[in-house]
Protein backbone atom coordinates (compact mmCIF):
# COMPACT_ATOMS: atom_id res chain seq x y z
CA UNK A 1 0.00 0.00 0.00
CA UNK A 2 1.66 3.57 -0.97
CA UNK A 3 1.70 5.74 1.57
CA UNK A 4 -0.94 7.99 0.57
CA UNK A 5 -3.27 5.26 0.08
CA UNK A 6 -7.03 5.32 1.58
CA UNK A 7 -7.40 1.71 3.48
CA UNK A 8 -9.54 -0.39 2.39
CA UNK A 9 -13.26 -1.33 3.82
CA UNK A 10 -16.33 0.49 5.15
CA UNK A 11 -17.33 0.75 9.12
CA UNK A 12 -20.35 -1.63 9.07
CA UNK A 13 -23.52 -0.78 10.77
CA UNK A 14 -23.37 2.00 12.96
CA UNK A 15 -27.02 3.42 12.91
CA UNK A 16 -27.35 3.12 16.24
CA UNK A 17 -24.90 5.81 16.71
CA UNK A 18 -26.37 7.87 14.03
CA UNK A 19 -29.48 7.44 15.86
CA UNK A 20 -27.95 8.09 19.07
CA UNK A 21 -26.71 11.84 17.55
CA UNK A 22 -30.27 12.63 15.99
CA UNK A 23 -32.00 11.37 19.35
CA UNK A 24 -29.62 13.99 21.38
CA UNK A 25 -29.94 16.75 18.95
CA UNK A 26 -33.59 16.78 19.50
CA UNK A 27 -33.44 16.12 23.10
CA UNK A 28 -31.14 19.34 23.63
CA UNK A 29 -33.08 21.45 21.37
CA UNK A 30 -36.34 21.07 22.72
CA UNK A 31 -35.20 20.83 26.52
CA UNK A 32 -33.38 24.70 25.74
CA UNK A 33 -36.42 25.42 23.60
CA UNK A 34 -39.13 24.50 27.02
CA UNK A 35 -36.50 26.26 29.36
CA UNK A 36 -36.62 29.05 27.68
CA UNK A 37 -40.43 29.43 27.47
CA UNK A 38 -40.83 28.40 31.10
CA UNK A 39 -38.05 31.15 32.54
CA UNK A 40 -40.36 33.07 30.32
CA UNK A 41 -43.23 32.37 31.73
CA UNK A 42 -42.27 32.95 35.40
CA UNK A 43 -40.69 36.34 35.08
CA UNK A 44 -42.86 38.05 33.28
CA UNK A 45 -45.81 36.56 35.14
CA UNK A 46 -48.59 36.49 32.29
CA UNK A 47 -47.29 39.75 31.21
CA UNK A 48 -45.86 39.78 27.51
CA UNK A 49 -42.59 41.45 27.06
CA UNK A 50 -41.96 43.90 24.80
CA UNK B 1 -56.44 39.32 17.79
CA UNK B 2 -52.81 37.46 18.79
CA UNK B 3 -49.49 39.63 17.58
CA UNK B 4 -47.73 37.91 14.71
CA UNK B 5 -44.58 37.03 16.20
CA UNK B 6 -41.96 36.90 12.91
CA UNK B 7 -39.40 34.68 16.42
CA UNK B 8 -41.96 32.44 15.91
CA UNK B 9 -43.04 32.30 12.63
CA UNK B 10 -38.89 31.27 11.66
CA UNK B 11 -38.25 28.77 14.69
CA UNK B 12 -41.42 27.21 13.29
CA UNK B 13 -39.95 27.25 9.83
CA UNK B 14 -36.11 26.27 11.09
CA UNK B 15 -38.62 22.76 12.62
CA UNK B 16 -39.69 22.10 9.56
CA UNK B 17 -36.51 22.58 7.58
CA UNK B 18 -35.11 20.06 10.31
CA UNK B 19 -37.19 17.85 9.76
CA UNK B 20 -36.83 17.51 5.88
CA UNK B 21 -33.48 17.44 6.08
CA UNK B 22 -33.06 15.12 8.57
CA UNK B 23 -35.89 12.82 6.57
CA UNK B 24 -33.09 13.40 3.57
CA UNK B 25 -30.09 12.85 5.14
CA UNK B 26 -31.01 9.89 6.92
CA UNK B 27 -32.51 8.12 4.05
CA UNK B 28 -32.17 9.55 0.55
CA UNK B 29 -28.50 10.79 0.87
CA UNK B 30 -25.93 8.29 -0.08
CA UNK B 31 -23.84 6.34 2.33
CA UNK B 32 -20.06 7.44 2.43
CA UNK B 33 -17.38 5.45 1.13
CA UNK B 34 -15.51 4.30 3.93
CA UNK B 35 -17.84 5.22 6.81
CA UNK B 36 -20.72 4.07 5.73
CA UNK B 37 -23.66 4.86 7.62
CA UNK B 38 -22.14 6.70 10.41
CA UNK B 39 -21.56 9.62 8.53
CA UNK B 40 -24.89 10.73 8.30
CA UNK B 41 -24.57 12.58 11.67
CA UNK B 42 -22.73 14.88 9.63
CA UNK B 43 -25.95 16.57 8.55
CA UNK B 44 -26.95 17.67 12.39
CA UNK B 45 -22.74 17.90 13.39
CA UNK B 46 -21.69 20.00 11.17
CA UNK B 47 -24.72 22.26 10.91
CA UNK B 48 -24.85 22.81 14.52
CA UNK B 49 -20.69 23.73 14.15
CA UNK B 50 -21.32 26.36 11.67
CA UNK B 51 -23.98 28.13 13.47
CA UNK B 52 -22.34 27.93 17.12
CA UNK B 53 -19.84 29.47 15.86
CA UNK B 54 -22.00 31.83 13.81
CA UNK B 55 -24.32 33.15 17.13
CA UNK B 56 -20.97 33.36 19.51
CA UNK B 57 -19.61 35.89 16.34
CA UNK B 58 -23.10 37.65 16.15
CA UNK B 59 -22.43 37.45 20.14
CA UNK B 60 -19.59 39.21 19.66
CA UNK B 61 -21.18 42.05 17.28
CA UNK B 62 -23.36 42.79 19.88
CA UNK B 63 -21.14 42.80 23.16
CA UNK B 64 -19.49 45.58 20.85
CA UNK B 65 -22.63 47.24 20.47
CA UNK B 66 -23.88 46.84 24.35
CA UNK B 67 -20.30 48.47 25.08
CA UNK B 68 -20.50 50.96 22.48
CA UNK B 69 -24.22 52.39 23.16
CA UNK B 70 -24.85 51.30 26.87
CA UNK B 71 -28.03 50.42 25.44
CA UNK B 72 -30.03 47.29 27.26
CA UNK B 73 -31.34 46.05 23.91
CA UNK B 74 -28.08 44.93 23.09
CA UNK B 75 -26.36 43.18 25.85
CA UNK B 76 -29.96 41.10 25.82
CA UNK B 77 -29.32 39.79 22.56
CA UNK B 78 -25.56 39.36 23.44
CA UNK B 79 -26.60 37.16 26.46
CA UNK B 80 -29.32 35.26 23.90
CA UNK B 81 -26.52 34.38 21.63
CA UNK B 82 -23.78 33.61 24.14
CA UNK B 83 -26.75 31.40 25.82
CA UNK B 84 -27.89 29.81 22.32
CA UNK B 85 -23.68 29.55 21.47
CA UNK B 86 -23.09 27.14 24.89
CA UNK B 87 -25.88 25.01 24.33
CA UNK B 88 -25.29 24.45 20.42
CA UNK B 89 -21.40 24.37 21.41
CA UNK B 90 -22.54 21.72 24.04
CA UNK B 91 -24.30 19.26 21.76
CA UNK B 92 -21.48 19.68 18.86
CA UNK B 93 -19.61 18.03 21.25
CA UNK B 94 -21.50 15.38 22.07
CA UNK B 95 -22.29 14.81 18.63
CA UNK B 96 -18.50 14.73 17.87
CA UNK B 97 -18.19 11.90 20.70
CA UNK B 98 -20.77 9.85 19.33
CA UNK B 99 -19.47 10.29 15.72
CA UNK B 100 -15.63 9.83 17.23
CA UNK B 101 -16.90 6.43 18.99
CA UNK B 102 -16.68 3.99 15.78
CA UNK B 103 -14.81 6.47 13.23
CA UNK B 104 -11.41 6.76 15.42
CA UNK B 105 -12.37 4.00 18.30
CA UNK B 106 -12.08 6.70 20.87
CA UNK B 107 -14.91 8.87 22.42
CA UNK B 108 -12.76 11.94 23.07
CA UNK B 109 -8.75 12.97 22.03
CA UNK B 110 -6.99 15.98 23.56
CA UNK B 111 -6.44 17.19 19.98
CA UNK B 112 -6.23 20.70 18.89
CA UNK B 113 -9.81 20.66 17.28
CA UNK B 114 -11.85 19.17 20.19
CA UNK B 115 -9.71 20.96 22.76
CA UNK B 116 -10.20 25.06 21.60
CA UNK B 117 -14.16 23.83 21.15
CA UNK B 118 -13.88 22.65 25.02
CA UNK B 119 -12.40 25.79 25.87
CA UNK B 120 -14.78 27.61 24.25
CA UNK B 121 -17.59 26.07 25.60
CA UNK B 122 -16.55 25.99 29.16
CA UNK B 123 -15.21 29.65 28.52
CA UNK B 124 -18.88 31.17 27.65
CA UNK B 125 -20.89 29.41 30.13
CA UNK B 126 -18.32 30.73 32.56
CA UNK B 127 -19.11 34.36 31.53
CA UNK B 128 -22.88 33.42 31.51
CA UNK B 129 -22.22 32.00 35.63
CA UNK B 130 -19.95 35.24 36.75
CA UNK B 131 -22.62 36.93 35.16
CA UNK B 132 -25.52 35.90 37.38
CA UNK B 133 -23.21 37.48 40.15
CA UNK B 134 -23.35 40.46 38.98
CA UNK B 135 -26.24 42.53 40.41
CA UNK B 136 -26.30 45.98 38.87
CA UNK B 137 -27.76 45.92 35.04
CA UNK B 138 -25.40 48.12 34.00
CA UNK B 139 -22.15 47.01 35.48
CA UNK B 140 -23.11 43.32 33.80
CA UNK B 141 -23.83 44.33 31.17
CA UNK B 142 -20.63 46.14 30.39
CA UNK B 143 -18.09 43.26 32.04
CA UNK B 144 -19.83 40.66 30.56
CA UNK B 145 -19.64 42.57 27.13
CA UNK B 146 -15.93 42.59 27.70
CA UNK B 147 -15.22 38.97 28.42
CA UNK B 148 -17.62 37.95 25.36
CA UNK B 149 -14.96 40.11 23.20
CA UNK B 150 -11.91 38.72 25.14
CA UNK B 151 -13.30 35.61 25.15
CA UNK B 152 -14.18 35.74 21.12
CA UNK B 153 -10.19 34.86 20.13
CA UNK B 154 -11.22 30.92 20.81
CA UNK B 155 -13.85 31.47 18.13
CA UNK B 156 -11.86 31.60 14.93
CA UNK B 157 -9.26 29.18 16.44
CA UNK B 158 -11.73 26.44 16.37
CA UNK B 159 -12.50 26.88 13.00
CA UNK B 160 -8.86 27.45 11.45
CA UNK B 161 -6.88 25.37 13.98
CA UNK B 162 -7.07 22.43 11.71
CA UNK B 163 -5.81 23.71 8.63
CA UNK B 164 -2.96 25.24 10.97
CA UNK B 165 -1.84 22.28 13.28
CA UNK B 166 -1.84 18.69 12.82
CA UNK B 167 -5.46 17.32 13.71
CA UNK B 168 -6.72 14.09 14.15
CA UNK B 169 -10.21 15.72 13.37
CA UNK B 170 -11.00 16.49 9.36
CA UNK B 171 -10.30 19.72 7.62
CA UNK B 172 -13.12 21.24 6.59
CA UNK B 173 -15.12 19.97 3.53
CA UNK B 174 -16.49 22.14 0.41
CA UNK B 175 -18.69 21.38 -2.21
CA UNK B 176 -16.24 19.97 -4.57
CA UNK B 177 -14.66 17.56 -1.94
CA UNK B 178 -19.04 16.22 -0.71
CA UNK B 179 -20.85 14.53 -3.45
CA UNK B 180 -23.80 16.66 -4.78
CA UNK B 181 -26.26 14.47 -3.09
CA UNK B 182 -24.70 14.85 0.56
CA UNK B 183 -25.07 18.95 -0.04
CA UNK B 184 -28.88 19.29 -0.11
CA UNK B 185 -29.58 18.00 3.47
CA UNK B 186 -26.68 19.57 4.36
CA UNK B 187 -27.59 22.95 3.46
CA UNK B 188 -31.28 22.55 4.57
CA UNK B 189 -30.34 21.22 8.14
CA UNK B 190 -27.58 24.67 8.68
CA UNK B 191 -30.66 26.98 7.28
CA UNK B 192 -32.96 25.15 9.77
CA UNK B 193 -30.50 25.03 12.75
CA UNK B 194 -29.49 28.91 11.62
CA UNK B 195 -33.57 29.67 12.40
CA UNK B 196 -33.74 27.66 15.53
CA UNK B 197 -30.65 29.49 16.42
CA UNK B 198 -32.48 32.85 15.48
CA UNK B 199 -35.24 31.77 17.68
CA UNK B 200 -33.12 30.84 20.22
CA UNK B 201 -31.48 34.03 20.98
CA UNK B 202 -34.76 36.28 20.04
CA UNK B 203 -36.55 34.19 23.19
CA UNK B 204 -33.36 34.34 25.69
CA UNK B 205 -33.34 37.94 24.27
CA UNK B 206 -37.25 38.77 25.63
CA UNK B 207 -35.94 37.00 28.84
CA UNK B 208 -33.09 39.01 29.36
CA UNK B 209 -35.05 42.31 29.24
CA UNK B 210 -38.35 40.97 30.90
CA UNK B 211 -35.96 40.25 33.52
CA UNK B 212 -34.32 43.68 34.01
CA UNK B 213 -37.65 45.23 33.61
CA UNK B 214 -38.32 43.07 36.77
CA UNK B 215 -35.40 44.46 38.50
CA UNK B 216 -36.05 47.93 37.90
CA UNK B 217 -39.35 47.74 39.65
CA UNK B 218 -39.00 45.53 42.14
CA UNK B 219 -38.21 46.88 45.62
CA UNK B 220 -34.68 47.52 46.78
CA UNK B 221 -33.11 44.62 48.94
CA UNK B 222 -33.56 44.36 52.59
CA UNK B 223 -29.93 45.76 53.69
CA UNK B 224 -30.86 49.09 51.40
CA UNK B 225 -34.62 49.57 52.58
CA UNK B 226 -33.33 49.47 56.61
CA UNK B 227 -30.96 52.29 55.78
CA UNK B 228 -33.67 54.43 53.26
CA UNK B 229 -35.53 53.73 56.56
CA UNK B 230 -32.59 54.99 58.91
CA UNK B 231 -32.54 58.10 56.74
CA UNK B 232 -35.62 58.76 56.24
CA UNK B 233 -37.25 57.74 58.91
Amino acid sequence: MSEMAMPEGVIAGGWSYVLSAYGITAVVFIGYAWSLLRRRAAVSDGEEPK
Amino acid sequence: MKRFRWDAAVGLLGLALLLVGSYLGLFEAPAERHMGDVQRIMYVHVPTAWNAMLVLTAAFIFAIASVWTGKPKWDAVMTGATEAGVVMGALLIAQGMIWARPTWGIWWDWDVRLTTTLIMVILYAGILVLRSFVEDSDRRATWSAVAVIIGYVDVPLVYFCVRWWRSLHQIQSTPETVSSAMIVPLRINSFAILFIAIWFVAQRARLELARRRAEEVAPPPRRDRRQAEETNP
